[in-house]
């Protein structure tokens, strides 16, 4: 019974993922945390040396296995040769080149790793075969077979795929249908919001390869709408039904023009943040209510680059006529490399058909238990945790008492938030809080807010339109009575990107959140991903000690050891 | 004689409803009594409303409330028509955000209210349903395109309606039919699940409740407010009003509405200036012109026609009721000629709203009569070009605007007093609003 192996092959953000011959979903992880390189550009998926680890891990090298990738093959050649057209267009090269050279050289990488150590292995077998799909199906598998419904309609809103920019699908019982047309124009035509907003990224001097789209989102609420500027993006875009067209070149040559010099105060374009921020959500709400007006389903099921505007995401059930929605942890192109390899199973299983929930997040490596005996061992820190007591508790007295902890459980979380098992955690209910890990821990913008993660049986009374959000996928408003009791969760106009946390899916996490709620009657904790500003989320041991040791965090947690820095 | 013509017979006229938020029974009365002679409301939903005020939620903030679903809004369960011939029959997929959230609410749907054909003009009629009449005078109109929605709240047929607004459609009967209308505005509360589609960027289409008082009104956004305001405007206070007033184009037959206006809202203790700018001759024409350069938005697909050689026999296909046909065609003709500078468009709207934006930056909300004429008679409104011009200067500024009524005209008639102000003044403006109403 073959695995099939997904290999997300963008150039940013590659990931692998492996389904085995039952297909489920055994292992997903990003190139950018085992590298711990920001997004991982122009890297394989398959890294030379890691891939090893993973086949010897999760494949049983006796059966067969089955290489699917995120793009399709047989137009990889028109990719690459549009590619080198747009690297050579001289109004946008400079912005563009690096992006779309470095994207063909990644097809041509793509698998070369994991052939090879799949012969070490194993000489005497013939290579795997690899298969292709296309770029937006992907990304409308993943998110469809991750998500709790039998039906749904699909939305991939992105940068560009092999055509198009967007793709809308109707999913019914484990199965795709595109409903939009494809279209035959070239890149430059085809409406991309997705370039739209990396372009409003690059004007408001942020850094989009560096992914740095989410400080815009946070500049935004900070801003007004400027009506002139509003007007003068919106004419852009025209909205024809399930079409999108915009003239990509001129949009992008526009916000290049606008750019300044990285500013060490953002804050003075905050009213472009703002402007473009309100400009991307009317149109793909626009696009949305399109797609709902087919009737096919209540259900949304959301996917592609731009679905991590999650600023958009909670407003989408007011904007729309739609009653549920879905993104999963990962719609960027890293989620793929799941789309990929559950496509490729499904070819050879026709009638499978997904199991309707919501997908566990933690789908990364393990912790490394040797190297946790060593820190133990060697490390000369204390283990702090009190006789009788479990990790969790004790961490969440730590939060109660003030201190700011980073935990590490369990299998990390797929995708780009950290989800309680790769986190740094902290007490909501100081308002300085934020300042303190802005400037001790994190070192980043002091306008960036924080999330919370809250216990998903409290969201109503705590959140205006309540809505699961077990991804951190979806930003939502405080209740107005509740936001000065947790103003360090809070952000500037009075919302918060919620993670729901339930025992299901995340039962030590909930363990240390419902500890909380007992010693301090607030039922959400201060959730931050496990990193400093620049570098990815930790991925071994190692990488979380240098960041304890490097940064102002007071304890860290992993598994059951607890280690606390004294003195402070 | 014009005097005894203006003055209704008491037999052409229905009147106000006896109470201003009435029950379901009470309501359900009124229609059986009135509606064959107002024709406000297209379709009745009295058993459907019967059981879902059995299986409401007895807590909800509108528990049991009926009221009307102007027939713009997508519903499962009814046909939403515009009063379009060619969707006489048309359903859709699934309910309006507005629909389930009054739902949620509690409140029970009446029936479907009738509107203009397309809602694209002021006076309520349409070849499917037929023609609805002012309460007050029953040879008048109700407005529109919101017209069922305020003769059947004017007549008592339910406590509330819940409009559409791109030029004044809630506005403009309210004010006809002596009732509270606000319309909200499309950047913070967003406008979905209407048919027909109206283009959102150019963020002239609003919508909000239509009732008898500012209370009511106000409990009605309340009751909806967490489920539909999706982007929260910063809030601001107020010090003062400017009043707009009438000019030569606009006097209509209230040509002291500025002094009329600036006496009340003294009396409510408000601080009062009166102003001119903008003029209600270039309001007139800034929105013409916007809708002109881009009529095809708005009714291109309806037509099927998008050149101007083509649209008088794509008029005639479209089985548009006569009203509607001569908006779309103004609307080509002068597209193509007299407002073709789509450039010189934008230049007259950014005009006015800089012009205002600076008054809301200087604390200062906006007061115009909501119209200066009167209901006209039934198959006249076209002719009164100045009957909307305030109206849609809260559809330029994207405004939150909330019509009162004010009195009466010489004849008798309702008249309506206009509130706007910026996205993040709703709460302001209503305690104004009740305020003037006490």
């Amino acid at each position: 019974m073959p695995t099939y192996v997904g290999l997300a092959c963008t150039v940013h953000d590659p990931a692998l993922a492996v389904v085995d011959a039952a297909g489920e979903v055994v292992f997903a992880e990003g190139t950018e945390r085992r590298s711990q390189n920001k997004r991982a550009h122009q890297r394989p998926p398959d890294d030379a040396i890691e891939i090893g680890r993973v086949l010897d891990r999760y494949v049983d090298l006796d059966d067969e296995i089955v290489l699917a990738t995120s793009w399709e093959r047989r137009r990889w050649k028109s990719v690459a040769a549009r590619a080198a057209y747009l690297a050579a267009e001289p109004r946008i090269s400079a912005l563009l080149r690096p992006v779309m050279v470095g994207q063909t050289n990644a097809f041509d990488l793509v698998g070369l790793n994991l052939r090879y150590r799949l012969h070490e292995r194993r000489p005497s077998t013939a290579g795997p075969e690899m298969r292709g799909f296309d770029h937006h199906w992907t990304h409308a598998a993943t998110a469809c077979f991750s998500s709790p419904f039998d039906e749904a309609l699909c939305a991939v809103i992105d940068a560009n795929g092999e055509r198009s920019s967007t793709a809308f699908f109707e999913y019914r019982r484990g199965h795709l249908r595109r409903l939009d047309p494809e279209p035959r124009r070239s890149f430059r035509r085809n409406g991309s919001l997705g370039a739209f907003y990396a372009g409003l990224c690059f004007a408001c001097g942020f850094d989009p390869v560096a992914g740095e789209e989410w400080k815009v989102m946070g500049l935004a609420p900070y801003g007004e709408r400027d009506p002139g500027r509003y007007r003068e993006f919106r004419e852009w875009f025209q909205v024809d039904g399930l079409t999108l067209r915009a003239d990509n070149f001129a949009l992008l040559a526009a916000f290049d023009a606008m750019r300044r010099r990285p500013s060490p105060d953002a804050m003075e374009l905050k009213d472009l943040a703002r402007t473009g921020q309100e400009v991307f959500e009317d149109v793909a709400s626009e696009l949305l209510c399109n797609l709902a007006a087919r009737g096919a389903s209540r259900n949304l099921v959301l996917a592609g680059g731009c679905a991590l505007n999650s600023s958009f995401n909670g407003k989408i059930l007011n904007r729309t006529p739609f009653e549920s929605l879905h993104v999963f942890a990962a719609p960027a192109d890293d989620g793929n490399a799941i789309g990929a390899a559950l496509l490729a199973f499904q070819q050879d299983h026709p009638t499978w058909q997904p199991p309707a929930r919501v997908m566990s997040p933690y789908l990364g490596s393990q912790i490394d238990s040797e190297a946790l005996s060593r820190l133990q061992k060697l490390g000369g820190l204390t283990h702090a945790l009190p006789p009788g007591d479990s990790a969790m508790r004790y961490a969440a007295q730590l939060l109660a008492d003030g201190k700011i902890v980073a935990v590490m459980q369990g299998r990390a979380e797929f995708g780009p938030r950290a989800l309680g098992h790769r986190s740094i955690l902290a007490d909501p209910r100081s308002a300085s809080v934020k300042d303190r890990l802005n400037a001790e821990v994190k070192f980043r913008e002091r306008f960036r807010p924080f999330a919370p993660s809250i216990l998903a049986d409290h969201v109503d009374e705590w959140f205006e339109s309540a809505q699961p959000s077990p991804y951190m996928e979806r930003t939502l408003r405080f209740r107005a009575e509740r936001r000065e009791q947790v103003p360090g969760v809070v952000h500037v106009d009075g919302t918060g990107r919620l993670q729901t946390v339930s025992a299901e899916l995340s039962p030590s996490f909930h363990q240390l959140i419902s500890r909380f709620h007992e010693l301090t009657g607030v039922p959400l904790v201060l959730n931050t991903s496990f990193n400093v500003m620049g570098k990815p989320i930790v991925h071994s041991v190692e990488d979380a000690v240098a960041v304890f040791f490097t940064s102002g965090i007071d304890a860290l947690v992993i598994e059951d050891r607890v280690f606390e820095k004294h003195g402070r | 004689m014009a005097a005894d013509r203006d003055r209704a017979e008491p037999a052409a006229r229905i009147g106000y409803g006896p109470e201003p938020w009435p029950d379901l029974e009470h309501a359900l009365h009124r229609l059986a009594l009135h509606d064959d002679k107002l024709g406000a409301v297209c379709l009745r939903l009295d058993d459907a409303a019967r059981r879902e005020r059995t299986r409401g939620r007895t807590r909800a903030p509108l528990a049991g409330v009926p009221f009307g679903l102007k027939d713009v809004w997508d519903a499962r369960d009814s046909f939403t028509t515009a009063g379009n011939l060619r969707h006489a029959r048309r359903r859709a997929g699934s309910d309006s955000l507005i629909l389930r959230a009054l739902r949620d609410a509690g409140a029970v749907c009446v029936g479907r209210t009738n509107v203009s054909d397309l809602a694209a003009t002021p006076e309520c009629a349409n070849l499917l349903y037929g023609v609805t009449r002012n309460p007050h005078d029953l040879t008048r109109t109700s407005g529109g395109s919101s017209g069922g929605a305020a003769a059947a709240v004017a007549s008592g047929m339910c406590a509330f309606d819940w409009g559409s607004d791109f030029g004044g459609s809630i506005r403009l009967p309210a004010a006809f039919c002596g009732v509270v209308g606000l319309r909200l505005p499309s950047r913070t509360f967003a406008v979905t699940g209407h048919f027909p589609f109206v283009p959102p960027e150019l963020g002239l289409h609003g919508q909000g409740p239509l009732a008898r008082t500012v209370a009511g009104v106000r409990a009605v956004v309340d009751a909806v407010r967490a489920r539909l305001e999706f982007r929260r405007a910063s809030p601001r206070d107020f010090a003062g009003i400017v009043v707009l007033g009438p000019d030569a184009f606009a006097a209509g037959e209230w040509p002291d509405a500025a002094s009329d206006i600036s006496l009340a809202l003294r009396a409510a203790g408000v601080s009062v200036r009166v102003g001119a700018t903008p003029a209600p001759r270039d309001i007139h024409h800034a929105f013409a012109a916007l809708l002109s350069n881009h009529w095809r938005r708005f009714f291109g697909a309806f037509v099927g026609e998008s050149t101007l050689a083509g649209i008088c026999p794509g008029l005639g296909k479209a089985r548009l009721h006569p009203h509607t046909q001569r908006i779309v065609a103004e609307l080509a003709i002068a597209g193509r000629t007299r407002y073709r500078d789509l450039a010189s468009t934008w230049r007259r709207v950014e005009a006015i709203r800089a012009a205002c934006e600076a008054l809301f930056d200087a604390g200062l909300l906006i007061a115009t009569p909501t119209t200066t004429v009167p209901a006209p008679r039934l198959g006249h409104a076209h002719a009164k070009r100045e009957l909307g011009v305030f109206a849609k200067l809260g559809n330029l500024l994207d405004a939150v605007a909330l019509a009162v009524p004010f009195g009466t005209f010489a004849s008798g008639m309702p008249r309506s007093l206009q509130l706007l102000g910026p996205p993040g003044s709703l709460d302001a403006v209503l305690a104004l609003g009740e305020r003037l109403a006490r």
